[in-house]
């Protein structure tokens, strides 16, 4: 296991690299690729931590602007998936925050307690629904929109993002044990909250 | 009732070990445990299954990015890469021009020295007076570029301190 860790490393390592020289270069052709690469999962980790379709979209685009300029702090060591969600994180609670009350940052913190609100599109229409599908789908869209936002974006960042923890606990910038604690919580809830609905 | 609540545990446990097979994985001996105990328990076998079904659906959750969004976004992208070049020719010009300036200043020191001397017998002021314009003339420009390179940078760390770029977990302090 270890050793196919390493080679994995080893695989992985050149392209990092290469990627952080880019990024020290501002090179806009890179750039346009990554932001291709990377259009679904960004988009869909901002709109299921938003629960908003326009505020998902803004976000995007200032996640890139933001890529861009800050790009020379990339180290290139650690993979780029977390670096870039840990930007968008941060832009959509800044947004949060000069939005005033009922905040994304006011759903993060844990002594609020609040519940995220049901998101909607600008049309109305609630994301979370709208995109799923299937019934499970449907149900796991409505009680994640129920979830608190802390509680949340762990479980987006682990089972929809596949980031390891020590990469959560880089993103949500919170001590390993408080991740682990969050998504036993998380998992916990969102367990409950289907159940409850099934009976 | 002894023997409730340890039935009562071994179905927590089994709960824990369900979740914590999906948070962080499970050591050998624990897997074995849970699989004896799914084989045996219909209960918490359902329990097993539903959490796995959630969590396959949860991958599943789907999102339609608004058509466009990345050419529009590239084209943003584009733009600011270009305005940030244009910004970086910008300022190694000034930094050539300060680097040139400062170098003929410090060419030029003997010169004024002599010229504010001269002045100062010319108009017959007290040697330190003159000694001091000197000392502004050489010192206050500086300072003041000194002054617009340290705001630039605590401009750029306040901007960084919103902490986004660090990569690395934090120490595990709770």
């Amino acid at each position: 296991m270890d050793t196919a860790i390493h080679l994995f490393a080893i695989t992985m390592e050149p392209e990092t690299r290469t990627l952080a020289r880019g990024l020290r270069r501002r090179d806009p052709g890179l750039l346009e690729s990554l932001i291709a690469r990377y259009e679904y999962r960004l988009y869909r980790y901002l709109l299921y931590l938003t629960g908003s379709t326009e505020t998902a979209r803004d976000l995007f685009q200032e996640t890139w602007l933001r890529v861009l300029a800050r790009g020379h702090q990339y180290d290139g060591v650690s993979r780029f998936e977390p670096w870039l969600f840990s930007i968008a994180r941060h832009l959509a609670i800044d947004a949060s925050r000069r939005k005033g009350a009922d905040s994304l940052e006011e759903l993060l913190d844990p002594a609020a307690g609040g519940r995220a609100r049901e998101p909607r599109a600008p049309d109305g229409t609630i994301p979370f629904n709208a995109y799923a599908s299937r019934e499970l789908e449907a149900r796991l869209g409505s009680v994640l929109g129920r979830l608190p936002a802390i509680h949340r974006e762990v479980l987006l960042l682990r089972f929809q993002e596949d980031l390891s923890l020590e990469e959560i606990a880089g993103v949500v910038r919170a001590p390993l044990s408080t991740v682990k604690s969050r998504l036993y919580r998380g998992l916990r809830a969102a367990r409950d909250l289907l159940e409850e609905q099934q009976s | 009732m002894k023997n409730q609540e340890t039935i009562g545990n071994v179905h927590e446990r089994t709960r824990h070990l369900i979740d914590a097979g999906w948070v962080e994985g499970l050591a050998p001996e624990e897997r074995r445990w849970l699989a004896s105990h799914l084989a045996g328990c219909e209960a918490c076998a359902g329990r097993a299954a539903a959490t796995e079904a959630a969590l396959r659906a949860f991958r599943s959750l789907s999102a339609s990015p608004p058509p466009g969004l990345a050419a529009s976004t590239s084209l943003r992208v584009r733009e600011k890469a270009a305005e940030l070049k244009q910004q970086r020719a910008r300022n190694l010009a000034l930094t050539v021009g300060c680097t040139l300036s400062w170098m003929a200043g410090v060419a030029s020191a003997p010169l004024v020295w002599k010229l504010f001397g001269w002045l100062g017998e010319a108009l017959r002021l007290p040697r330190i007076v003159w000694e001091l314009g000197f000392l502004c003339w050489w010192f206050v420009p500086a300072a003041f570029a000194g002054l617009a390179i340290l705001w630039a940078q605590a401009r750029v760390e306040r901007e960084d301190s919103n902490g986004l770029l660090e990569t690395g977990p934090r120490s595990d302090e709770q």
